[in-house]
């Protein structure tokens, strides 16, 4: 009886170079940096595709590899030579001042024999609040205000930052004098 | 007798063959068409090489960036996704094309000059086929096209768009807030019909247009995406 062993080697190395949980200002961007090695004896091609599995409705990702950009879920093919490495890789994320928390999944495939894969989970969340209306106003209409701790103020007797909830949305309210 | 026949043959021949054509000096036009977006980060370096081979090549280099609505740029109107897939589907940007040969992209920014300058003067040693001119009187702009060499089973196309210059667009994560160049919407896309020999004049009328606005003008031939030659007219401030 003949015994056949089937033996899988890996054909690249992938990993985040980054830190693959970042919380950034909602008027900001992530930005999650690659690396990709091709260990194989032979020429490779990879493709590179992300896929947001968890976003909100506004955000934009970008996947720039070796000198051009797709916006995410377009794939990218980079072509290595056996030993060679790849660091230009990296996945950008705008939340354009939508608050929220994005969960991408970054996949590398080997072309030649797409059994060969590896898969990289990215988690964005941002922090703050994105300021898109100025108002003066002179006189404080008759509402229900919060304090920036979260309890309801029925008079406003102090200069400084109140809230106040409209159409389940929070104003942020200053008070001059 | 003899002496005769070989006179009718000589006729014959000479009968048959084409009018020697006129060579007409000069060198083409031409056209840089950048695919680009704000938010992409290494655009900008292909937008700076661009600009300094525009700044050697005077009017010898036509600048047109489409910008696609990528990433929250509106730069450019919805129309330049046709542009874009009558060149290219994928492969990202910055994406560029001189004289509708391309994709030119470079691994390397640092090496977008040389690349760039090495396809220019490629195209620039092309044999010259139309002559292309823009004259100027009142409101109208006259186009006058001459077809200085054979063009036969060509889809010839005489495109017009409008780029501006200075244009502010401010984006969290953009490297720039002021773009040049910029398309903003084809005025035409005729189908035209040259042959050696042919002129053609067509008169554009435009009243007033905006200060910092460029008319770029040129003929492409659909079947093979070749640009013949382009010329521009600047509105300038």
């Amino acid at each position: 009886m003949s015994i056949f062993i089937l033996l899988l080697f890996s054909q690249f190395e992938f990993y985040c170079l980054t830190d693959t949980i970042v919380s950034i200002p909602v008027d900001s961007f992530g930005n999650f940096k690659f690396f990709l090695k091709n260990t194989s004896n032979h020429r490779e091609v990879y493709e590179l595709k992300a896929i947001p599995y968890q976003s909100p409705q506004n955000w934009f990702y970008l996947l720039c590899v070796k000198g051009r950009c797709v916006q995410v879920p377009d794939p990218f093919f980079d072509t290595l030579n056996p030993n060679e490495i790849d660091t230009s890789i990296s996945l950008s994320c705008y939340p354009n001042g939508s608050p929220g928390n994005g969960i991408i999944c970054f996949k590398v495939k080997v072309l030649s024999d797409t059994t060969l894969r590896d898969s990289q989970f990215l988690y964005i969340s941002t922090t703050g609040i994105k300021e898109f209306n100025n108002q003066r106003i002179k006189s404080l209409s008759k509402e229900d205000y919060y304090s920036p701790f979260g309890s309801l103020l029925n008079k406003i007797t102090h200069k400084g930052i109140y809230f106040k909830r409209k159409e389940n949305r929070f104003y942020k309210v200053i008070i001059l004098k | 007798m003899r002496f005769n026949k070989i006179f009718i043959i000589f006729l014959l021949i000479l009968a048959c063959s084409e009018a020697p054509k006129r060579e007409f000096k000069g060198e083409r036009v031409v056209l840089g068409e950048l695919f680009t977006f704000a938010r992409c980060p290494y655009c900008p370096y292909a937008e700076v090489s661009l600009e300094s081979l525009r700044k050697e090549f005077k009017d010898s280099l036509i600048v047109v960036a489409y910008h696609r609505r990528l990433l929250g740029d509106t730069l450019s109107p919805e129309d330049v996704e046709e542009r874009r897939s009558f060149y290219y589907e994928e492969g990202g940007e910055p994406a560029v094309f001189f004289n509708g040969s391309g994709p030119i992209r470079s691994e390397d920014p640092s090496l977008n000059y040389s690349i760039y300058k090495e396809e220019i003067l490629k195209e620039r040693s092309k044999k010259l086929k139309v002559l292309l001119n823009l004259e100027e009187s009142n409101d109208t702009i006259k186009i006058i096209l001459f077809a200085c060499d054979t063009l036969l089973s060509r889809d010839l196309r005489l495109l017009g768009l409008i780029t501006f210059d200075s244009l502010f667009f401010k984006q969290i994560g953009a490297k720039e807030s002021v773009y040049h160049n910029v398309y903003r919407g084809f005025l035409f896309n005729q189908k035209v019909e040259l042959n050696y020999g042919d002129s053609l004049i067509i008169p554009l009328y435009l009243p007033n247009p905006l200060k910092k606005t460029k008319l770029v003008v040129f003929l492409q031939d659909f079947n093979n995406k070749e640009i013949l030659n382009s010329t521009f007219y600047h509105w300038r401030e």
